[in-house]
């Protein structure tokens, strides 16, 4: 996609990185915020389950849209991790703004699905390793956290998760 | 459906990757103009011409919040209504025949339009990503599709040479439309050796920037056979969404789309798609997406599409054409792209394609899909 145009006849600058810093202040709501303080102060990761299908969210979510309805309060987390398997990866070679800094997010990296030990269900995040000569599916991946007096409560807390041999 | 409903005409512009010093309105002007022309409707309020115009449209990519307000004029909605669908053009020409069959309105213009070009498209894909959890990865559609690519074709040995043919079949269809955007001659090994933005994703599997907007004009039975002598009728329609987080699903299957599909064919009457449908128009915005949806819309069992591809079924001259446009992989804006799968099955039908007539053509589907690893599947049964 391009990324600026040149040759229309009128370029208005307006966007996420442009001159109009246009923010949002979303709510993670009470699940997510727990779940984030979870890592964040304790480095666990959890996921919940529906009271009734059974099914897991990772990260934890107040509503199964399976079954439309609401999860009961906090008391069917799980801990998951911090390990799991690679369903799926790839690795993206066209550089990306990073949207955290707005600059060039360094290439390549490589984004996975990865189910985590101890409940059927999965989360992307990034993995270590980028040489297509390493990456398969199924690999075995550890969760890699940051020095806990740099967690801020968010996804970034993970850096990201490396191989490990089991 | 008790009710018919029929589509009248068609107009698209030239799909191009930069429409250079083109306004939004001049390009959306240009295609209602044509529909008008083609049928001599004028926009009126006593029920002796259009009644009501729905728009196609997403607003981050116009860069306009409710960016259905800046068309209202070339759109024909001055001091009229009009009602915007943040969708694909399938959806949006669906939302019009339902106005027409609740009885509010007799005829109707869907008009949908994008220029990909002035802004970046990956910004714009990546503000539709979970803001807590999948922004942070700075996943795009084209890193998420390369999920979804790679399970599916670890799961039914698709390899990149089948996903490389899909891309050389729609160039070489795409050659017979007027309307498409910069189809090429291309080999399996041209596509093979094209840059890799996402593994597995190459630069050929994906589709291009692109601009361009296509308008069709809906209208009830008795008054469609008055605007033309041979409308198409809407024969059914299906929607369904699936879970928004990729990694809620398997990757490797399309269940909204099996859903959205049999409602579409239980209410045109379909049994067996396979048999029945002589062609079909799929909205793909990566090669292996064409395979997958192929599938999908149960033209074939379940990894069978790249069987068909390599036997000629799906070719043009094959018994089941899929994509004789050439569909998105060679160049349709998002929200337009489902759009212009309607307008093909109507030109196809109304057999009025031209070189890229698939003969004798009598039921064709097409299908519109939005968001992420196709989020959201719309599929639409037209037939004579
Ligand atoms: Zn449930």
């Amino acid at each position: 996609m391009a990324t600026e145009q040149t040759q229309d006849l009128i370029i208005v600058p307006c966007g996420i990185h442009g001159e109009m810093n246009m923010t949002y202040r979303w709510g993670a709501g009470d699940f997510l915020s727990k779940a984030f303080e979870e890592l964040r102060d304790n480095g666990k990761i959890y996921a919940n389950e529906c009271p009734q299908c059974g099914r897991y969210h990772l990260p934890p979510r107040k509503v199964c849209g399976r079954c439309h309805v609401e999860m009961d309060g906090f008391d069917k987390w799980v801990q998951v991790g911090p390990r799991g398997t690679v369903l799926v990866y790839t690795v993206t070679l066209a550089p990306f703004l990073d949207p955290e800094t707005g600059k060039p997010r360094h290439v390549p990296y490589c984004v996975a699905t990865i189910q985590l030990d101890g409940a059927p269900c999965a989360l992307e995040h990034f993995l270590k390793e980028t040489n297509p000569e390493n990456l398969k599916v199924g690999m075995r991946v550890e969760a890699v956290l940051k020095p806990e007096a740099q967690r801020k409560g968010d996804l970034g807390d993970i850096i990201h998760f490396k191989t490990v041999q089991e | 459906m008790n009710e018919k409903v029929g589509i009248v005409a068609q107009a698209q512009t030239k799909y191009e990757p930069l429409k250079e010093g083109v306004d939004l309105s001049e390009m959306i002007f240009d295609v209602v103009k044509q529909v008008r022309e083609q049928t001599g409707l004028k926009f009126t309020l006593d029920g002796t011409g259009i009644d009501s115009t729905v728009t196609c449209s997403q607003d981050l990519w116009d860069g306009r919040t409710i960016s259905g307000m800046f068309a209202s004029d070339v759109a024909g909605a001055h001091l009229r209504p009009e009602e915007k669908v943040a969708g694909n053009g399938v959806s949006a020409a669906a939302y019009g025949c339902m106005q027409i069959l609740s009885g509010h309105y007799d005829v109707v213009l869907m008009v949908a339009w994008c220029r990909e070009s002035i802004t970046n498209g990956r910004l714009v894909e990546w503000m539709s990503m979970e803001p807590f959890v999948h922004r942070m990865l700075g996943m795009d559609f084209c890193a998420a599709a390369a999920l979804q690519a790679r399970r599916y074709m670890d799961k039914y040995s698709v390899t990149p040479e089948d996903c490389a043919r899909v891309v050389v079949r729609a160039h070489s269809n795409a050659r017979n439309n007027p309307y498409a955007q910069s189809p090429r001659k291309l080999s399996v090994e041209d596509v093979l050796k094209s840059k890799e933005l996402a593994s597995p994703i190459r630069e050929l599997d994906a589709k291009p920037t692109s601009d361009g907007a296509c308008a069709i004009i809906l209208a009830r039975e008795d008054k469609a056979k008055k605007i033309t002598s041979n409308p198409i009728w809407i024969k059914g329609f299906g929607s369904c969404y699936d879970a928004h987080m990729p990694g809620d699903r398997d990757l490797a299957k399309c269940d909204a789309l099996v859903s959205a599909a049999r409602q579409a064919y239980k209410e045109a009457g379909i049994k067996d798609p396979a048999k029945e449908i002589s062609l079909a128009e799929i909205s793909a915005s990566y090669a292996y997406q064409e395979l997958m949806y192929t599938e999908g819309l149960g033209l074939c069992g379940e990894g069978e599409a790249k069987e068909l591809l390599a036997k000629g079924v799906t070719d043009m001259g094959g018994r089941l054409p899929v994509n004789p446009s050439g569909g998105s992989l060679v160049g349709n804006p998002v929200t337009v792209d489902g759009a212009v799968r309607v307008a093909e099955a109507f030109l196809q039908l109304s057999n009025q394609a031209g070189a890229r007539q698939v003969p004798g053509a009598r039921v064709a589907v097409a299908h519109g899909v939005d968001g992420a690893c196709g989020q959201l599947h719309n599929v639409m049964v037209l037939g004579i």
